[in-house]
């Protein structure tokens, strides 16, 4: 009950975090297939509302729904020689733009200093409190 | 116009709200210290983990501790408070 605004604020974190471990995921298998020798397609975390009603007051805290995959087309990259290569000579690649990841993780890395920030504004605000019984 | 005397009603309600009161600080006190103990419990569980190397949410752990630290100095400044009216008390000329 004390405590709500710090947990909310702390899935806020959680969840930022998630988000990065999965842009890190995309960053990390830009040249890469799966063992089916497909290659690799980016993932895209869909973040949900989790209501937690409290006295009346509708506080929501964030969760994870579900990872997606994106369904954009792979590029294509002309490469004879590579193993991987169609009859006319193309490789697909994974669907991943770095800049669009670096912006991703900008995104995510402000996100969760906002959330930090709440989180730190609500523990100064509660120990600030306890000034009132202090003499 | 007839007015009552209050002072029975009064004194009746007074020793009434002192019985329950005194049971309900009782109660708070206790559950209040069960409370922070829990948080310092989990503080403690967390810091264990922590030191096993074995953490799986660096943003709980962190919470976790801070809840306890909030808790625990919420109960010192009640302590404090409690014991700074018991000093005042036996100060009291007789």
């Amino acid at each position: 009950m004390l405590f709500k605004g710090l947990e909310v604020s702390q899935t806020g974190l959680s969840v930022q975090k998630y988000r990065m471990d999965i842009i890190s995921s995309n960053m990390a298998n830009v040249n890469s297939v799966n063992d089916k020798g497909e290659p690799y397609r980016r993932k895209i975390p869909v973040f949900e509302e989790v209501l937690d009603a409290q006295n009346g007051v509708p506080l929501s805290k964030v969760a994870i729904k579900e990872v997606v995959e994106d369904p954009t087309p792979f590029k294509l990259k002309y490469d004879p020689s590579n193993p991987l290569a169609d009859k006319n000579g193309y490789v697909k690649l994974p669907n991943i733009d770095p800049m669009r990841e670096m912006v991703d993780m900008i995104s995510a890395m402000r996100t969760y200093e906002a959330n930090l920030t709440a989180f730190n504004t609500q523990k100064d605000m509660l120990t600030k409190s306890l000034e009132i019984i202090k003499v | 116009m007839r007015i009552d005397g209050v002072s029975s009603a009064l004194s009746a309600n007074l020793t009434q709200t002192n019985k329950v009161q005194e049971s309900d600080f009782t109660d708070l006190l206790e559950n209040f210290i069960a409370d922070v103990n829990g948080d310092l419990q989990a503080a403690n569980a967390a810091k264990e983990k922590m030191m096993q190397g074995d953490v799986q949410n660096m943003i709980e752990l962190m919470s976790t501790i801070e809840k306890a630290d909030i808790s625990l100095r919420l109960a010192t400044e009640i302590r404090n408070k409690a014991l700074e009216a018991y000093q005042e008390i036996m100060r009291m000329q007789v």
